[in-house]
């Protein structure tokens, strides 16, 4: 299957991406913040966006297996749910660049308009929330339609688990949004807008895509378990736990986000770890739904 | 769509084990590409041939050489009219 479209697409937004981050040279705010000279502060531009293009990269990649091979076995019963999931899995990662690109532009702007700060935070922040809520949703009906192929009734003590997990989440998450600074300094500031419409527009609206989010991956987990076949189960299970790691991800940049204010107060060091490890769970779900797709083509190619 | 006879149940559902739901599209392909045959037209006689081919194809998607062995082995077990071993899947 080509893929023409899709590849070109992926690759004019990572450029894009790229060309925002390596040309614009970096903010003297943050230069001094961090006591960074200016072939320090590029030096540390280059080891996390380069990564972080190869792993939408391989996050496209990975989508467009999935989707190739949905449309091998598009005349099975399993087939219109894989479709659905690799449409998903797709949706996702374009809009990963889209909104990384598009809040490297949005710094960009802001250091030429400081006052088009809070209006443009503003509308990256729900567009961020509309568009993984698309995404995630997709995501979750095929994951439904699919365990829906072994009719498997979720027990008492998974739900248990589940909300327990969910409340956990939850309450991490508040407390995030609680301890930010009450009057914080225009550069410290998130959302612009009053702590309950934060609380009503953002904060519940993402807690509930993180819960499709996490419930789907948790059904692909299901269907793997269910269903029959050694080789085939063990393909799959590269492609949940990888669809697991890439909602972990998400989940984590808006925690990253949230706790940003608390972040800036950290050394380099910490920073730059915290970086790396959100960059090594990404990179590992992208590669993971990739090789598990891979996989599965190759059943149907021999 | 033509009823299938006790030994192409039996070897789809033994291939299930290993393949699950691809396992109906794997023989096909298996019988269809080197025995130019439909698959509803299989006999026993077919099943030795068919098995060497399966070996070969099998291997291609894992490197556990007894799981190969052991979805041959049973196949032709199948083909004998005898599957009363026990398997692990």
């Amino acid at each position: 299957v080509k893929h023409k479209a899709y590849i070109g697409l992926f690759s004019l937004l990572i450029l894009t991406y790229l060309l925002l981050n390596i040309l614009v040279a970096p903010d003297k705010v943050t230069l001094a913040h961090y006591h960074l000279s200016l072939a320090g502060a590029r030096a540390i531009i280059y080891s996390v966006v380069f990564p972080i293009a190869f792993i939408y990269a391989s996050g496209a990649y990975g989508a467009l297996m999935v989707k190739d091979y949905a449309y091998i076995i598009r005349k099975s019963k399993e087939g219109r749910a894989i479709n659905i999931l690799g449409n998903g899995l797709l949706l996702l990662v374009l809009f990963q660049v889209l909104t990384s690109t598009l809040g490297s532009l949005l710094a960009l702007v802001v250091r030429h308009y400081p006052s088009w700060l809070s209006t443009l935070t503003i509308i990256n922040n729900y567009l961020a929330i509309a568009l993984s809520g698309l995404a995630f949703g997709v995501i979750a009906y095929g994951a439904w339609q699919l365990l829906d192929l072994v009719r498997y009734r979720v027990r008492a003590y998974e739900q248990h688990l589940m909300t327990f997990f969910f409340i956990a989440i939850s309450a991490i998450y508040t407390y995030f949004i609680v301890i930010q600074p009450i009057h914080p300094t225009p550069a410290h500031r998130i959302y612009f807008m009053p702590n309950w419409l934060v609380m009503f527009t953002i904060a519940i609206p993402y807690l509930f895509i993180w819960y499709i989010g996490i419930l789907a991956a948790y059904q692909i987990h299901i269907y793997q378990r269910k269903v029959k076949g050694t080789i085939y189960k063990g393909s799959l299970n590269y492609i949940a736990l990888g669809l697991t790691a890439v909602v972990l991800s998400s989940i984590i940049i808006r925690f990253l986000a949230t706790a940003s204010t608390q972040i800036d107060r950290l050394k380099l060091t910490p920073v730059l770890f915290i970086i790396y490890a959100f960059l090594v769970i990404i990179g590992a779900g992208n590669l993971s739904i990739a090789w598990g797709a891979r996989k599965l083509r190759k059943i149907e190619e021999v | 769509m033509v009823a299938k006879s006790k030994l192409q149940e039996q070897i789809l559902e033994i291939s299930r084990d290993y393949l699950g739901p691809a396992a109906e599209r794997f023989i096909e392909r298996q019988v269809n590409t080197h025995l130019k045959k439909d698959f509803n037209s299989i006999t026993k006689s077919d099943v030795v041939k068919l098995v060497d081919w399966i070996r070969l194809s099998f291997a291609l998607l894992t490197n556990d050489s007894q799981l190969v062995d052991e979805y041959a082995e049973r196949l032709l077990e199948a083909a004998k009219g005898n599957s009363s071993k026990s398997y692990s899947r």
